[in-house]
């Protein structure tokens, strides 16, 4: 299988202040890789630095065979990179239409297909097309960030603590849409606090600890290994 | 009290003060739209915008200079207009120098905003100081009478006159008249314009609205993939159109001065605040409000009094609420309040 | 060398070649301003580099600190008191009413929804200033028409006629309670909607001291003012009598500007003590508790508020410091120019300035305040002179070169304007390659 990303040896952080310490990620091409961790394991960090918005110090990493170290976030997209941050991943005054078309900025003659393609995901986005996207409910707002990174029909699509301050229900309704969205095979990158859940669906699965990768695996053999469970999963009931 | 008197307040009100207010409304409109897009967009307040409206003015007046001495004029359109475009290039190109030069190196910096003030603060004194050095310290005149082989070439300002003869056919001791200058014309018109053509450019166009997305969420913009330095350099261009605009209709209407605009800042500042940072129009509503404001504060009412009630109740004495001195801290007084009273804006803004 | 030694040195350099290349007289009269002025840096740097507080209203301290002088040194005029005392008295009770209520009805922040107190705050400010305009504006009709035994006095109330240094104090004082009140309503915006609040309440300071007539003399100035120490007229005088032969060859004096010379002397002496006293005031509260808590709040207020600092106490505390220093400095100005002119406070020359001086020498350090203000006065005044050299050479040039050129006639004019480019030039330039200044504020107290 190839690897569609592939980083390795990260080293970085913000200012003197180092807190990627050599990990790896890798995602193979149409496949859900998952990173959990505890808080400060360096894993916002690490989807950060991949995308461009952290300088790196040590470390490659290849997209789709291509060197991408010191690419601009404008450059990625262009090579078929979408990232989702964790907050504030909406332009809250512009309408959900607009929102969209943000996505394709670099390429205005994909607006019409990536706007069809957005809202045959997301059919609740059309009904919305016309308000600010300030005024939507946490889980529409998630939609309009994710339609927003689907824009250009990324190979990769990233995503930051998809569900972070979601309730259970709208979490499950991510976690189909993201399966959903991997089906068309784009490969999917996530930073997940629902260890458990998030595991559930990924192919891989990192577990980083201070900026290292603790255990890496299949989801389901991390699901399994009673190490893992008992440091990072919680209790099983 | 006669119907007549009712008609003859009513339009001395229009003539004197609605006018007055509209006239300096549409000019802080102009400013006031560019300061709130920089603010917006580049997150800091320009003190150095009244600064490049006067840089404005001052390259029409030499282009206008030029194009008397050339011969070239279009009647009825005053020379000043003529000038217009290349005076908004100059400053156009004037503010892209400031950003390249200056803020440039400080934005790749990641500075906080009051370094930013501060380096508008400076680049207000250089412009000062250049706009001095090239255009003198003296007064300038747009409508001028040219002396060229002896021969005395005037321009005069031109004026529209309504004065209502219909109106007074049928009511007997009516007696007012509404007065527009031409540049006083062509500043509405302008204004007009440019508003609607930039309220187009915000919504249906890809770069307006990358421009507006990058006034929500720089950082997110950036991730989408938009080119903020394109989006940067458009503020720019719009911003030193606006207020070469704007400063060349002032200086038409009255005359440019090497202070021109430098009073304009705070109610243009105020403006922006009113309406909300990084809101266009809340920017001209803001303006709009503030002409009216600074207008009817130092406004002398006792003609309209004068007309409305019998002769033996007459005032004497000026009948403003502000004595004209304090015309220029009307502005002022408000921009405190509402900073005060609703920081966000009256239309809630955001808050950087 | 330390760094405080090249500095000190060049200020040194700059101030001989004003003295030998302008004149002595020149030189120490820019020594005094600048050391007037540098009182008032450190105020700004008190508020700023301690304090973080973005006050873009200096020249309103300023110039409230130079009106303080006029109130009290200035003889009183009887006449325009007896005219008009009553009614002012009247007025400012009047005032007094309307602040008590908008302050009660602040108290009331508990039952009233907070726009609904705010419209009423400012409703009850407008039907306070309608009932004291009416009274206000007789009075001041009746003041500015009362004849007066002195004809120059006229429609003036003058000043309590008490020496001058009190005048100082009390500029201070007054600066510090107008701050005091200003800092009330607009601490705790963001700092650059601070800047544009003071900057405009400034302008309202100055444009209300230039318009009221009655007690400012608006346009027509107040002077002469006196100094603390012997006025140059009266050296001057003293010496005359003596008639002796007053010359300082090696310091390139001539006998007529000795006495001025010495005036000035005991002026910037007078002026170094106020300086060098504050100085050390400073530093010590710097080092104290005090002041250690001011730099934990400037550097992250949020994380000093959640250690349950009163962060907007203090900032008031350090905003009316400042204020005071400033109006100190003012007040020094006003007498040392001998003269009170409110249309002479304009924002670039008393605000924009001072800020190029504090940012330039060192914010949150206050030997760097002091040698900023030395050192960006003396490049200011001296940017003047030799600009003008330059031009007038350089047109001389061009004229030779292009036959037909004519240089625009006011040439000096335009040259004068150098001083601002300069000025500007230097603020840009430390703003990028010195970002922390010429003396930068001690290592280990601040990561900003």
């Amino acid at each position: 299988m190839s690897l569609l990303l592939e980083a390795r040896g990260l080293v970085g952080g913000y200012g003197e202040l180092t807190i990627l310490h050599g990990c790896d990620l890798t995602v193979e091409a149409g496949r859900i890789s998952v990173i959990v961790g505890a808080n400060g394991a360096g894993k916002s960090t690490a989807m950060k630095a991949i995308f461009g918005l952290l300088p790196l110090r040590e470390g490659s990493i290849t997209f789709a065979g291509e060197d991408i170290v010191g690419r601009t976030p404008q450059e990625l997209v262009a090579l078929g990179m979408g990232y989702v941050p964790q907050m504030a991943n909406v332009f809250p005054t512009l309408q959900v239409e607009e929102n969209l078309e943000m996505g394709a900025f670099i390429a205005p003659d994909r607006v019409a297909r990536g706007l069809e393609r957005v809202y045959s995901i997301f059919p609740a986005l059309q009904e919305k097309r016309r308000q600010p996207a300030g005024e939507l409910s946490g889980g529409q707002r998630q939609m309009v960030a994710v339609g927003r990174a689907l824009m250009m029909e990324p190979q990769l699509l990233m995503l930051d603590e998809p569900t972070a301050g979601l309730s259970p229900k709208v979490m499950r309704d991510i976690f189909d849409i993201i399966l959903k969205v991997n089906e068309a095979d784009v490969g999917v990158l996530m930073v997940e606090q629902n260890a458990r859940q998030a595991l559930e669906i990924a192919d891989t699965g990192f577990v980083l600890g201070t900026g290292r990768n603790l255990y890496v695996d299949t989801g389901e053999a991390l699901l399994a290994d009673p190490e893992v469970a008992r440091s990072f999963l919680g209790k099983r009931d | 009290m006669e119907f007549a008197d009712t008609l003859n307040a009513l339009v001395y009100l229009l003539n004197k003060g609605v006018l007055n207010a509209a006239k300096i409304g549409s000019i802080y409109a102009l400013g006031a739209v560019g300061i709130t897009l920089i603010f917006g967009i580049l997150r800091f307040a320009h003190f150095a915008h009244g600064d490049m409206m006067t840089f404005g003015a001052l390259s029409a007046f030499f282009g206008t200079l030029w194009l008397r001495q050339q011969g070239i004029n279009i009647e009825p359109i005053p020379t000043g207009l003529l000038a217009l475009p290349v005076a908004a290039l100059v400053t156009v190109g004037l503010a892209l120098l400031i950003d390249r030069s200056v803020y440039a190196h400080f934005r790749a910096q990641k500075s906080p905003p009051v370094v930013f003030v501060m380096t508008s603060i400076g680049v207000t004194f250089i412009l000062q100081g250049v706009i001095r050095l090239i255009g003198g310290t003296g007064d300038r005149q747009f409508f001028f009478t040219l002396v060229e082989n002896g021969e005395r070439l005037r321009e005069d300002k031109a004026r529209l006159l309504f004065d209502f003869e219909w109106l007074s056919e049928h009511f007997d001791g009516f007696a007012q008249k509404i007065v527009i200058t031409a540049p006083q014309l062509a500043l509405f018109v302008f204004t007009a314009v440019a508003l609607f053509g930039l309220h187009r450019f915000l919504t249906r166009t890809r770069l307006g609205k990358g421009m507006r997305a990058v006034s929500d969420n720089e950082d997110l913009a950036r991730i989408s993939g938009i080119d903020v330095g394109k989006v940067v350099l458009f503020t720019w261009i719009i911003g030193g159109t606006l207020a070469a605009i704007a400063g060349t209709l002032l200086a038409m209407d009255t005359q440019y001065k090497p202070i021109l605009a430098f009073n304009l800042l705070l109610p243009m500042f105020a403006a922006a605040i009113m309406g909300g940072v990084g809101k266009p129009f809340g920017a001209v509503a803001g303006a709009f409000i503030v002409g009216l404001a600074e207008t009817f504060a130092v406004f002398d009412w006792r003609v309209v009094y004068n007309f409305l009630v019998p002769d033996e109740m007459h005032a004497a004495t000026a009948l403003a609420l502000v004595p004209a001195e304090y015309k220029l801290a009307v502005p002022f007084v408000i921009l405190v309040l509402v900073l005060i009273w609703r920081p966000t804006g009256i239309f809630r803004g955001q808050v950087l | 060398m330390s760094r405080n030694a090249v500095a000190a040195l060049l200020l040194l350099a700059l101030f001989l070649t004003a003295w030998f290349a302008l004149s002595p007289v020149t030189a120490l009269l820019y020594l005094a301003t600048a050391l007037a002025t540098a009182v008032i840096v450190l105020g700004l740097n008190i508020q700023w580099g301690y304090g973080g507080l973005f006050n873009a209203g200096v020249l309103g301290f300023v110039a409230l600190g130079g009106y303080a002088v006029v109130l009290v040194s200035i003889p009183p005029v009887p006449e325009a008191l007896d005219a008009g005392g009553s009614g002012l008295l009247s007025a400012a009770i009047k005032l007094g009413v309307t602040m008590v209520a908008i302050y009660a009805l602040a108290r009331l922040h508990a039952f009233l929804p907070n726009s609904l107190l705010r419209g009423a705050q400012i409703l009850v400010g407008i039907a306070g200033y309608i009932w004291l305009k009416g009274e206000l504006d007789l009075t001041i009709r009746a003041i500015e028409t009362a004849a007066t035994a002195d004809p120059s006095m006229r429609g003036f109330v003058g000043g309590l006629g008490l020496p001058v240094l009190l005048g100082w104090a009390v500029g201070g004082v007054l600066a510090g309670v107008i701050a005091w009140f200003i800092g009330k309503i607009t601490l705790g915006l963001r700092s650059d909607y601070l800047a544009i609040a003071t900057l405009g309440i400034a302008e309202i300071i100055r444009t209300f001291l230039k318009n009221a007539d009655w007690l400012t003399r608006g346009t027509l100035t107040v002077s002469p003012i006196d100094w603390p120490v012997p006025t140059p007229r009266d050296v001057n005088a003293l010496l005359d009598r003596g008639g002796g032969d007053y010359s300082v060859a090696w310091l390139d004096i001539a006998s007529e500007q000795a006495g001025t010379a010495l005036s000035r002397i005991m002026f910037i002496a007078v002026s170094a003590a106020i300086l060098i006293a504050l100085v050390l005031l400073l530093e010590r509260a710097l080092a104290s508790p005090w002041g250690r808590m001011m730099h934990s709040i400037r550097d992250n207020d949020t994380a000093a508020a959640a250690m349950g600092k009163d962060v907007v106490k203090r900032q008031l505390e350090v905003f009316v410091l400042g204020a005071v220093l400033m109006g100190l400095g003012g007040a020094m100005l006003t007498s040392l120019n001998t003269l009170f002119d409110p249309s002479a406070y304009l924002p670039p020359r008393y605000t924009f300035l001072i800020w190029a001086m504090l940012i330039v020498g060192g914010s949150g350090n206050n030997l760097g305040a002091v040698f900023g203000a030395i050192f960006i006065y003396l490049l200011w005044e001296m940017s003047e002179p030799i600009s003008q050299f330059l031009f007038l050479n350089g047109a001389a040039v061009l004229q030779a070169m292009f036959e037909g050129w004519e240089p625009p006639s006011d040439l000096e004019g335009r040259a004068s304007q150098m001083r601002v480019i300069v000025i500007g030039l230097a603020l840009l330039v430390t703003m990028r390659f010195a970002p922390r200044g010429v003396l930068p504020e001690r290592q280990g107290l601040r990561k900003r």
